[in-house]
C-alpha cells in the first residue's frame, strides 16, 4: 500500500520567489496496482515522483510505503528503501554507459549486497524476459536501441524484487509502437513480481488502460480516475 | 565488479582525457621528483662540507688566495695573463721557513706543514716533459692574441713541483690521493727523491727506481701517483666553468719533492708558497687564525704579510651557496607539488561535473556514498598512479640536468665572487709569475667553490618510495574534490537529466 497525505513541494526560484511543485497532494494506491500519473508540462509529475522514491524531501505531508513512513529517514535507511523498496525507469533509461547491459542490472544487485553469481543469474533471467538474450546482455548501451535500453533499463528496475516501481515518461523518448511495448512489459513483469507501479505518461491512450490514473495539474490532483477492473 | 573497479574502468572512459591529464600530471610529479633529487644531492652535499670541515688553516702570501678554487688550470691561466708593466706591491711577500716555525709555535696550532711549488721549464730545468693537458691552450696561452696559434706548437708546457714538508697533507689538499706504486717521499729530507703523477711518469717513462733530471740534479722516482679520482667520475660538474678534469690533470703531471730538497734545487733556500696549519680543535681555529695573522705581522704599507684562512670560513661560502641552492629546489619542489594537486584537483572536477547525473543515478538506485567515494579515489588513484609511473621516467631524466642548471647558475656566480682579486691579488701572482713560482698547492686548500660543484645527483629507491607517498597525496587530494561534490549531487537530478 502506497499512501500519500497532504504532500507538498516547494523550491526557491532564483528570483526568490516560492514554486509550489507539488501542492498538498493525497491518494493511495493498493499493492500491485498499476497507476498513472498525467498531466501538462511543469505541472509537478516528476516532482511527484521524485518523492515517492526518496529521491527528495517533501517540504511537508507524510509518504507511507508498506506502513512505513519514508519522508524522514536517513542515511543507511534511505539507501537501503531506494535500494530494495524501490525501482526506478527514467525517461532517458539513465544507463551506465560503460558497463554492459548485464553490468547494469547487476549493479542494482551490487548496492543491494547480491553476490556475484546470484546477481549474474538473475540478470541474465530479467535481461532475457524483458527481450535482451545472449550476446546482447553484454552490449553496451551505446550499441543499444533506445526501446532495447529502455528494457535493460526496466530489467534494471525489477533486480531487486522492489515493492514499488516509479517510471517518469519510460516512453517519452520512443516512437509509439515502441512505447506500447515497454508499457506492456512493464505492465506485464510488474505483474509477475507482484510490484506496485506509478508510471508517468502524456499518453492518454496508455493511462486509459492502467488500474488508475490520477491527473495533476500545477501541483494539485485533480482528478482520479480508477478503471472499472480495481 | 565493485565500486573499485568501476572507478579504475571509469579512469579510461575518456581517453584524450586521461592521457592529457596523466601526461600534464606526469610532467609536475616529475618535476617535483627532480627538485626532490636535487635537494636530497645538495643536502648531501652540504652534510660532506659539514663532515669534511677540517681545523686545518692555510696560510698563503698576501693576495695568492684570490685565486681560490681555480685549480692548476685557472692558475696557468691566470700566470699568462698580460699586464706585466702593472707595479707590484706585495711582490715581496713570500713566506719562509721563519714563519713556518712562528706558525708551529702559535697556541693550538697541533702541526703545521709547508709547500713550494715552482714551475721547472722543460728542457732547460729537467728533462721531463708534460703530459698534454686536456683544457684550451689557447685559452691559457693568450686570450688576447689571437695570431699566436702558430706558437702553440712550440710551447712546452712547464712542470708543476711541489716541495712538501709533510706529504701526507697531500692527501687533505689534492683530495683523494693514492700511489699507484712505490713509497711516499719523506718530506723532512733533504734526499734527491720524488713520487711524480701518474700521466708524467707515462709521458716520460718513469716507474719507481727510474731517474731524471732536474736543476741538473738526478732524481729518483720513489713513487707514482695515481690520479684518477672516483668522486669526479659521476660529479655534476660538467657545466661548473672549470676545465673538465683540471685537477686530475695537476695530479697526474706534478712532481712532488721533499721540501727542503726543492728549496735548494730551485735556489730558494727557506721559501714557502703556503702553509697548513692544524688545529687542535675546530673550536680553536678562529683563535689560531686570528694568533697567526698576528704573529706573521704586516709588511712596510702595513698590510697583512699572509692571507690566513680557515677551512671552516672556506666551507660557509660553500654551504650558503649550496643552502641557497636548496632553498630554491625546495621552493620549486612545492610549486610543482601543487600544480600536481591542483591539476588533479581540476581533472577530477571536471569529471564529476560531466558525471553528476549520472552520481544521480546511482544515488537514486542505492548506491551509498561510501561506494560511489570509493570510485572516484579509484579513479583518481588510478591517474595519479599512471602519471607517477611516468613522472617517475620524467624525473629520473631531469634530475641531473636540473641539478647541473640550478648547481652551474649558482657556481659561476660564486666563482665570479672568488675570482674576484681580493685586495691586489692580480699583482700578487704577476709577482710569482716572475719568480716562476705558482700558488698552485695553496688553491687547493680553498676547497669552497669547487665544492658546489661536485654536488652527486643519487636516485635511489627511496625516491620512488617519495612518488609513491606523492601520488597517494595527489590522489587523495583529487578524490576528496570529486567525493565532496559528488555528495552533493541530488538524486533528484537523475530525473531532471535531458
Ligand atoms: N529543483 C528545482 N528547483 C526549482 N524549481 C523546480 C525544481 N524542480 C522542479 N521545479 C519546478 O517545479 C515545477 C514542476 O516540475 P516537474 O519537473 O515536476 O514537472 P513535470 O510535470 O515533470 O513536467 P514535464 O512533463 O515537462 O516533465 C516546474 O515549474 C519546475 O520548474
Ligand atoms: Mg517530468
Amino acid at each position: 500500500m502506497l499512501k500519500v497525505s497532504n504532500l507538498t513541494k516547494e523550491f526557491k526560484a532564483g528570483d526568490g520567489s516560492t514554486i509550489t511543485a507539488v501542492n498538498d497532494v493525497s491518494f493511495a494506491v493498493s499493492d500491485g496496482v498499476f497507476a498513472s500519473i498525467i498531466g501538462k508540462s511543469g505541472s509537478g509529475k516528476s516532482t511527484l515522483l521524485s518523492l515517492l522514491g526518496a529521491l527528495d524531501r517533501p517540504t511537508s505531508g507524510n509518504i507511507e510505503v508498506a506502513d512505513k513512513n519514508i519522508e524522514k529517514i536517513n542515511g543507511r535507511e534511505l539507501d537501503d528503501y531506494r535500494c530494495h523498496e524501490i525501482g526506478f525507469v527514467f525517461q532517458n533509461y539513465q544507463l551506465i554507459p560503460n558497463l554492459t547491459a548485464r553490468e547494469n542490472v547487476c549493479l542494482a544487485m551490487e548496492f543491494a549486497g547480491v553476490d556475484r553469481p546470484t546477481r549474474i543469474a538473475r540478470a541474465e533471467e530479467l535481461l532475457d524476459q524483458v527481450g535482451i538474450k545472449g550476446a546482447r546482455q553484454l552490449s553496451r548501451p551505446g550499441k543499444l536501441s533506445g526501446g532495447e535500453q529502455q528494457r535493460v533499463a526496466i530489467a534494471r528496475a525489477l533486480a531487486n524484487k522492489p515493492n514499488l516501481i516509479l517510471a517518469d515518461e519510460p516512453t517519452g523518448n520512443l516512437d509509439d509502437t515502441t512505447g506500447k511495448m515497454i508499457f506492456d512489459l512493464l505492465h506485464q513483469l510488474s505483474r509477475k513480481e507482484n510490484a506496485t507501479v506509478v508510471a508517468v505518461t502524456h499518453d492518454l491512450d496508455i493511462a486509459g488502460r492502467t488500474d488508475m490514473s490520477f491527473r495533476i495539474s500545477d501541483g494539485k490532483l485533480v482528478e482520479t480516475t480508477r478503471s472499472r477492473k480495481k | 565488479m565493485n565500486s573499485f573497479s568501476r572507478g579504475v574502468r571509469n579512469a579510461f572512459r575518456n581517453g584524450i582525457r586521461t592521457i592529457s591529464v596523466t601526461l600534464i600530471l606526469a610532467l609536475a610529479i616529475g618535476l617535483a621528483l627532480a627538485m626532490l633529487v636535487a635537494r636530497q644531492a645538495v643536502q648531501t652535499k652540504i652534510d660532506s662540507v659539514q663532515a669534511s670541515i677540517g681545523n686545518n688553516i692555510t696560510i698563503t702570501p698576501a693576495g695568492m688566495r684570490a685565486f681560490g678554487g681555480m685549480g692548476f688550470g685557472g692558475g696557468f691561466e691566470r700566470s699568462n695573463s698580460t699586464s706585466d708593466s702593472s707595479s707590484n706591491s706585495s711582490q715581496g711577500n713570500t713566506l719562509t721557513t721563519a714563519d713556518l716555525t712562528k706558525i708551529k709555535n702559535v697556541a693550538h696550532v697541533a702541526s703545521a706543514s709547508a709547500t713550494l711549488t715552482v714551475r721547472a721549464t722543460s728542457g732547460t730545468d729537467t728533462n721531463l716533459t708534460s703530459p698534454t693537458p686536456t683544457f684550451n691552450r689557447g685559452n691559457e696561452l693568450s686570450s688576447s692574441d689571437s695570431s699566436s696559434a702558430a706558437q702553440i706548437t712550440g710551447f712546452k708546457m712547464p712542470i708543476a713541483l711541489a716541495g712538501v714538508n709533510n706529504p701526507s697533507q697531500l692527501a687533505s689538499t689534492l683530495g683523494n690521493i693514492k700511489l699507484s706504486s712505490g713509497d711516499m717521499i719523506d718530506g723532512t729530507s733533504s734526499n734527491d727523491e720524488a713520487v711524480v703523477g701518474d700521466q708524467l711518469a707515462t709521458q716520460n717513462n718513469l716507474k719507481v727506481g727510474s731517474t731524471f733530471t732536474l736543476y741538473g740534479k738526478t732524481i729518483t722516482v720513489k713513487g707514482i701517483l695515481a690520479s684518477s679520482d672516483s668522486t669526479s667520475s659521476n660529479s655534476t660538474n660538467s657545466n661548473s666553468g672549470q676545465p673538465r678534469g683540471g685537477r686530475n690533470m695537476s695530479i697526474g703531471s706534478v712532481v712532488v719533492l721533499p721540501l727542503s730538497t726543492l728549496q735548494t734545487l730551485s735556489g730558494q733556500s727557506g721559501t714557502i708558497n703556503s702553509i697548513i696549519a692544524t688545529v687542535d680543535n675546530v673550536n680553536n681555529t678562529d683563535a689560531a687564525v686570528t694568533a697567526i695573522t698576528s704573529t706573521l705581522g704586516t709588511d712596510s704599507n702595513g698590510n697583512n704579510i699572509a692571507d690566513v684562512t680557515s677551512d671552516k670560513a672556506n666551507a660557509q661560502t660553500t654551504i650558503d651557496s649550496l643552502a641557497s641552492i636548496k632553498t630554491t629546489s625546495t621552493i620549486s619542489l612545492i610549486a610543482c607539488g601543487v600544480a600536481a594537486a591542483v591539476i588533479i584537483f581540476l581533472a577530477m572536477l571536471m569529471v564529476v561535473r560531466e558525471r553528476r547525473n549520472e552520481i544521480g543515478v546511482l544515488k537514486a538506485i542505492g548506491a551509498k556514498g561510501k561506494t560511489i567515494i570509493t570510485q572516484f579515489v579509484a579513479e583518481s588513484l588510478v591517474l595519479t598512479l599512471l602519471a607517477v609511473i611516468i613522472g617517475l621516467g620524467v624525473g629520473i631524466v631531469a634530475a641531473t640536468p636540473l641539478t647541473n642548471t640550478l648547481v652551474s647558475s649558482s657556481n659561476s656566480s660564486s666563482q665570479q665572487d672568488n675570482g674576484m682579486p681580493t685586495g691586489g691579488g692580480s699583482n700578487g701572482v704577476q709577482g710569482s709569475t716572475s719568480n716562476g713560482q705558482r700558488p698552485n698547492f695553496a688553491q687547493f686548500a680553498n676547497r669552497g667553490s669547487r665544492a658546489i660543484s661536485d654536488v652527486v645527483v643519487k636516485i635511489d629507491w627511496t625516491i620512488v618510495l617519495y612518488a609513491l607517498g606523492v601520488a597517494v597525496i595527489t590522489a587523495a587530494v583529487g578524490a576528496t574534490a570529486a567525493s565532496v561534490i559528488a555528495m552533493k549531487v541530488r538524486p533528484a537530478e537523475a530525473v531532471r537529466a535531458e
